[in-house]
């Protein structure tokens, strides 16, 4: 090898590597197509004119030709690498410059009338070529600036006002500039023999690479292997020992006189130790060069990976994305919108703890229903120019620019859209990367499924942890609660606040479970409302709630009690309620360390002062100590029986139905005896055994509204007439309403013309939702209509009486209530209060088998 | 990014899918953005006293509650707060005030502000019908930033002044004669200048109202017809140019016909704007060779709607305002009964080949809520097969019966007519005013007069004299009166004088008056029916 034409090799060695590399990469896209065909056209002109030089076989004319083909299309590879790097479409250029370049080059193949195929002359042992060109080799050369030309038009019209594409294009530009400039530079004296053109041609290919690789049109750990590395430093030693065999053979003999065969092993295993060297130093230069940063991404995500696979915590998973983000990209703000239960994307976590949260969208607010259709990340630049982005508001607009959010990203969870993380800008306003977009991608997805675990998790733990009927937190947890805030006070107060909700059990009977469940619901909010985020508010029973309020002392607690139960007793007073009762809480306070020594000394204490207050009047709350005994003495005097205080209020009343129509008043007598005694023959206790007795008395007593003639008219009623006597119903409550205490009495009132199968009035209650002392009523309003004479029928036969309730049982009549009156009748236990005759009638006297409506 | 970087940056579907893409929405989408963008505004009435004032301290919480709530609106109601340009009573700080005048001379100008994102909507609703201008198929446009716009509009305060800026915002087009050199000329020495820079660079846009571009279209005709004075201008054009011209003269001999500006200008897009644009549309598509595009816009309301490239009727912009639109049937009652509340539909609710006002909020913060702009439009259909929309499209009609527009210059109202009849101290004892076309489609403002008898025996009182009279005052009282005269050459003024108690026997014929503007032809066509035994003028009835 003699002369320079060792450069030639390496360039050829480096066409060839760099061609060889992308052969085994994707070739997705046209650039690197376009890119290979520079590179096998540079490994023509090389190649061929090595092989000329070196007459290799089968003869100088066939590479002469071969590096002509390669000289010639040149400006033409160069020329598409161009268009294709500027993704410029259907170009008309590609095909008429290639037409013009293979017409071209047929006519000088076959008559060499452009470029001769050159002499050969032996000089010395060396040989030269000579080429004898005329004025016509200035056509391929016009043909070839012509093209050149056009890339540099395509450079300026690229480049004009665009400086992204100006950037992204100077290497290429760089690259040009240098070949033109190499050989031009050949043509002077002082490079003569020295392959400048060659050389630039191997710089430009690199550049080439280069501006390939900062346009991110490929990634370099996929080009670069282990393999290429040994590839190249075995080709750089094999032409690097090719030039110094020969002399370090003859310095091995000369200085160390060893033998020629040994010289050979030295030298051998000093190539193999050279090329290993160099492997590993071209190893580490392309991993600090290109791969670190593609590597160190790919470790983080996977580090990320773990990270949120390791917890199960919201925040913990958001903010570990957060890091990362910060650390890959350099973005310093995120905002991570998550949907919560309400289906409203609302900021759950931010970037920096100082961004603010206040930011939410609806589900259908044009960003979320436009990124549920992109795939991967969305730039807010695109997103602006799309016809949804017309329906933002401008304040969320102005929102998201003060954020300067540039690009966002969806949380994906099996077609479920769960969240949204819009990132800020990057440092300096650097535009994102294909790389930032795919990492960003990359860890969303991630995220997304582990946030949906997180959610999964949180909603499990909550629904472990919380009352379901009121969403306060359960027993079991209050006492964990309880035992941490204890373990955690110190010498701090902490105090314990237990209320109970009043006859909650009579409640629940006149006005059934599913009033009482929305009573407690009512109850939790208003604690839930009043301890806000300062004290831990538990539903530790059917009827009983306990409040936790660390760094309260005893009074401070009683306060807060106290408030609770105030508006506790507002939950029934609004017009739509006016049928229910009035809602009271019992309460006990105790504090910890002052009056208790344990949580269960504290629990038990305040459950003492709640037994107390239930013993003394209900209603009120108290603190455990000395309270408790002051309470105990006062409060007996003042309990009394609400139906001792209104009995003559109720005798009043009911008297003055008797003014006006006097069957009434036996009837509402007899009424409340035979209910009260079914209701004890139910198991019901003595208070609403009371109740029952109280409500029988009153059930009628909005018949002083009605007109005596109709309330005494002899015969059947008109329809008219029927309509205004079914109204006593409502008078009743009208005017049972203004009597606070016995309000209770409503819902038995109310209901006591319902019927069983739904047909009765005014609710059209059906079943188990009419109030069971409703039933009970209705039942005896029947059976004392049936067998008292009025003034337009005489008295049933009790025996006919009763086997109308069984034939009516589960029609009119609840039919479980049915048999046990109806042994209380035939048992003789109930008192019938009927005319003697129509104890004694026999039932088939009574031709009417029908239920009398006890109004008619 | 500016449009010119975003036409290389991105390819032509993007562009026209960032721009034109509305037009691809159905009418639910569209209703989607108008109420969403509603509420936004509802909620901005809501903190400022101009809001309150309109919706009379009630807080609307959804569009049917603001339809329900807040009464249709005129000018007069926002008039102490604007006038005043009192910024902060409004909705949002405005960053421009754009005027117009008000009723011709009778009111002061009436200003409307325009806030940061009114004119981004604006600019980005311009951008889409300077695309579509220059469009002959869905997703083809053709702007480059080298091209040229003559430019035959108001500058500022004007609303048509705010084009340039917003344009100038986007691309470096050239203006001719560029905005700052054209405020300081007249129009007429704008549109020389404008020629000449023509000659020498190219025109590849012209937009302008209808009137007042035909009106530029002709002068260069006459240009040719002066002789010497194009040879002069000729001085500076391009060799091309000088080519094309002689080009043109040797076809324009052979043809026998004066040279129009097709033979020297090859436009890519054509806009025009105003009223009466029908009526100049034929004419200006053959002086140019391309039919122009009409677009619509106002000082109260921005940029609202464009046509296509099939130039057959305009769609509204989504996010310009909320339009409401009064069926004819409810503005008919509402004329005859001011005191009825018409009601309005919604463009989701509007029908094919009715006909409607526009009532507008303008949203982004703008000022004008439920605001009967006076502008008719016919709804041409709900949807294109030819475009492949599904919008409703419309035409624009003309303006409000009670206002005679003459070619997009003047607002003429009962109270401008009768100010003037007052002040010309002429004896008339009734008269009705129309909105009428001249054989050659010009439109043409007709006042039918009856004299008081008395002034018959005392004044000369022909219909020349009482033209000239007329015209007088109105150009006196109204400057935009004054300038169709001055611009377009235009005295669009023609009387009738009636029979003495013409008015009179109509009244007591029908049991009620006859309008006095714009009434309707049957009525006027029985006015003139009583008028005619006397005056023997039956060809009068051609033209009603």
């Amino acid at each position: 090898m003699s002369g320079f034409s060792w450069i030639s090799v390496i360039a050829l060695a480096c066409y060839l590597l760099l061609f060889i590399t992308f052969l085994a990469a994707s070739k997705t896209k046209k650039v690197i197509r376009t890119f290979m065909f520079f590179l096998f056209i540079m490994i023509l002109w090389v190649g061929g004119s090595f092989a000329m030089r070196s007459q290799f076989w089968p003869s100088t004319r066939v590479w002469n030709q071969v590096s002509l083909a390669g000289i010639m299309f040149l400006p033409y590879a160069y020329f598409c690498f161009v268009i294709d790097f500027l993704e410029e479409k259907k170009h008309y250029g590609r095909n008429v410059w290639l037409v013009l370049m293979l017409i071209c080059y047929v006519i000088n193949f076959f008559t060499g009338i452009f470029i001769p195929d050159p002499r050969v002359v032996s000089v010395g042992t060396s040989v030269q070529f000579l080429y004898d060109y005329n004025w016509l080799v200035a056509i391929p050369l016009a043909l070839g600036g012509l093209v050149l030309l056009e890339s540099i038009f395509l450079f300026v019209r690229y480049c004009r006002g665009d400086t992204t594409t100006g950037q992204q294009l100077l290497p290429v530009i760089i690259g040009a500039a240098i070949m033109v400039a190499c050989h031009i530079l050949s043509a002077f004296s002082i490079f003569k023999g020295f392959p400048l053109d060659i050389i630039s041609g191997v710089i430009n290919a690199f550049i080439l690479f280069y501006a390939l690789y900062k346009k991110r049109l490929f990634r370099m750990t996929l080009l670069v292997s282990r393999w290429n590395c040994y590839a190249v430093a075995l080709l750089i030693s094999i032409v690097a020992f090719s030039r110094c065999i020969i002399p370090i053979q003859e310095f091995l003999s000369r200085a160390v006189h060893i033998s020629e065969s040994t010289s050979i092993i030295v030298i051998s295993i000093g190539m193999m130790l050279a090329t290993y060297l160099l492997y590993l130093a071209m190893k580490r230069f392309m991993d600090e060069l290109f791969i670190k940063e593609e590597a160190m991404l790919d470790d983080r995500l996977r580090e990320f990976s773990e990270a949120v696979s390791r917890t199960l915590d919201m925040d913990d998973i958001l903010q570990e994305m957060a890091d990362v983000i910060r650390r890959s990209i350099g973005i310093q703000h995120m905002f991570f919108c998550i949907k919560n239960d309400q289906g409203i994307y609302q900021i759950e976590h931010t970037g920096s703890p100082l961004d603010e949260k206040d930011f939410q969208l609806d589900a259908s607010h044009p960003l979320l229903t436009y990124i549920r259709g992109v795939d991967g990340c969305l730039m807010m630049e695109d997103f602006r120019r799309t016809t949804a982005y017309k329906a933002m508001w401008e304040g969320e607009k102005r929102q998201l620019r003060i954020w300067e959010v540039e690009c966002l990203s969806a949380f994906k969870a099996e077609h479920d859209l769960i969240g949204l993380v819009m990132f800020s800008s990057k440092p300096q306003h650097k535009p994102f990367t294909n790389e930032d977009i795919n990492f960003i991608q990359s860890v969303s997805s991630v995220c997304a499924m582990a946030v949906k675990n997180a959610r999964l998790y949180q909603q499990a733990y909550e629904e472990a942890r919380k009352d379901e009927l009121t969403g306060l937190i359960n027993r079991k947890y209050f006492y964990e609660i309880l035992q941490r805030e204890f373990d955690q006070s110190g010498g701090t107060s902490l105090a314990l606040a237990i209320l109970n909700v009043d006859d909650f059990k009579l409640y629940n009977q006149l006005y059934g479970n599913k009033e009482g469940d929305v009573v407690l619901q009512r109850v939790a909010e208003i604690i839930r409302a009043m301890i806000a985020d300062r004290g831990y508010g538990a539903r530790i029973s059917g009827k009983e709630f306990g409040i936790i309020l660390p760094g309260y002392d005893i009074y401070s607690a009683k306060v807060l009690a106290e408030s609770i139960l105030s508006q506790v007793k507002e939950i029934n007073r609004s017009q739509e309620n006016y049928s229910l009762k009035m809602v009271t809480m019992s309460g006990g306070v105790c504090a910890a360390p002052y009056m208790a020594s344990s949580p269960k000394e504290l629990v038990e204490n305040a459950d003492m002062a709640v037994y107390r207050v239930k013993r003394t009047g209900k209603n009120a709350v108290i603190m455990y100590s000395e309270d408790i005994e002051k309470r105990s003495s006062e409060g007996a005097e003042k309990h009394r029986s609400s139906y001792n205080e209104y009995a003559s209020t109720i005798y009043a009343l009911t008297a003055t139905i008797d003014t006006k129509d006097h069957y009434t008043f036996n009837h509402s007598q007899n009424v409340a005896y035979y209910a009260s005694e079914l209701a004890r023959a139910c198991g019901m206790n003595q208070d609403y055994v009371e109740i029952v007795k109280e409500a029988g008395l009153l059930h009628d007593i909005g018949k002083i509204g009605i007109n005596e003639e109709i309330l005494n008219k002899p015969g059947r009623l008109t329809p008219d007439e029927y309509e205004i006597m079914k109204s006593h119903v409502e008078n009743s409550i009208g005017i049972i309403r203004y009597l606070p205490s016995l309000d209770y009495v409503i819902p038995a009132v109310i209901s006591h013309h319902e019927r069983y199968d739904g047909q009765g009035y005014p609710r059209k209650l059906s079943g188990e939702d009419i109030p069971v002392m409703g039933r009970i009523l209705c039942i005896a309003d029947s059976f004392d209509a049936m067998v008292s004479e009025r003034s337009y029928k005489r008295a049933m036969a009790v025996d006919r009486a009763v086997e109308i309730l069984w034939r009516e049982a589960g029609r009119q009549f609840d039919p479980n209530l049915v048999p046990v009156f109806v042994e209380l009748v035939r048992s003789g236990k109930l008192e019938v209060r009927a005319p003697d005759y129509a104890k004694n009638l026999p039932p088939a006297a009574e031709p009417q088998a029908s239920v009398p409506d006890p109004h008619i | 990014m500016r449009f010119q970087e975003k036409i290389r940056e991105y390819s032509k579907e993007e562009i026209w899918n960032e721009y034109c893409g509305f037009l691809d929405i159905s009418v639910e989408e569209f209703m989607y953005i108008q109420k969403r963008l509603l509420l936004e505004q509802i909620q901005l009435f809501g903190k400022c006293s101009l809001g309150r004032q309109i919706m009379r301290g009630r807080q609307p919480s959804t569009v049917e509650e603001f339809r329900e709530m807040v009464p249709l609106t005129t000018y007069d109601d926002y008039a102490p707060i604007l006038m005043g340009k009192h910024k902060e009573s409004l909705p949002a700080e405005p960053i421009l005030w754009i005027q117009t005048t008000w009723e011709g001379g009778l009111h002061p100008l009436k200003v409307a502000p325009y806030t940061k994102s009114m004119l981004d909507t604006y600019k980005h609703n311009m951008m889409a019908c300077f695309m579509l201008a220059t469009s002959s198929r869905r997703g083809d446009f053709d702007i480059s930033v080298t091209d040229h716009m003559l430019y035959a509009l108001a500058p500022l305060p004007y609303a048509t002044g705010i084009l340039p800026l917003l344009l100038h915002d986007e691309i470096d087009i050239e203006f001719l004669p560029s905005v700052k050199e054209a405020e300081a000329m007249t129009f007429k020495e704008r549109n020389v200048r404008g020629f000449k820079l023509g000659l020498r660079k190219g025109i590849e846009y012209f937009f302008g109202l209808g009137s007042v571009t035909y009106y530029v279209s002709k002068s260069l005709s006459s240009m040719q017809s002066s002789g010497g004075s194009l040879k002069d201008k000729l001085a500076d054009a391009s060799p091309a140019m000088i080519a094309r011209l002689l080009r043109a003269k040797r076809r324009c001999k052979k043809e026998n016909r004066e040279l129009m500006p097709k033979d020297l200008f090859q436009l890519k897009g054509f806009m025009c704007a105003g009223t009466d644009n029908d009526y100049y549309k034929d004419d200006l598509e053959e002086l140019w060779g391309l039919r122009p595009m009409e677009i619509f816009a106002g000082t109260e309301p921005t940029c609202i709607g464009t046509e296509t490239w099939n130039r057959d009727g305009m769609y509204f912009f989504p996010d310009a305002c909320f339009y409401e639109f009064i069926p004819q049937e409810e503005m008919d009652r509402n004329m005859e009964d001011p005191s009825y509340t018409p009601r309005t539909v919604l463009m989701d609710e509007v029908q094919a080949g009715h006909l409607y006002e526009i009532v507008i909020t303008v949203l982004k913060g703008g000022a004008f809520a439920r605001y009967r702009v006076g502008d008719l439009y016919r709804c041409m259909g709900l949807e294109n097969k030819q475009d492949q929309t599904r919008l409703p499209r419309f035409a624009y009609v003309d303006r409000v019966p009670s206002v005679i527009d003459i070619a997009g210059f003047t607002r003429i109202t009962e109270n401008s007519i009768a100010h003037a009849i007052e002040l010309s101290g002429l004896k008339i004892a009734g008269w009705t005013a129309k909105k009428e076309y001249t054989s050659n489609k010009r439109p043409l403002f007709h006042l039918y007069v009856e004299l008081d008898r008395s002034a018959l025996t005392s004044c000369a009182v022909s219909e020349h004299i009482l033209k000239e009279h007329l015209s007088v005052y109105f150009k006196y009282l109204d400057q935009d009166y004054k300038d169709l005269k001055k611009i377009l050459g235009m005295d669009p003024l023609e009387v009738t004088i009636l029979r003495c108690g013409t008015f009179d026997a109509f009244a007591q014929r029908f049991g009620r008056p006859i309008r006095r503007m714009n009434p309707s032809s049957q009525d006027l066509t029985d006015l003139l029916r009583s008028d005619d035994y006397i005056t023997g003028r039956r060809d009068l009835y051609e033209r009603v």
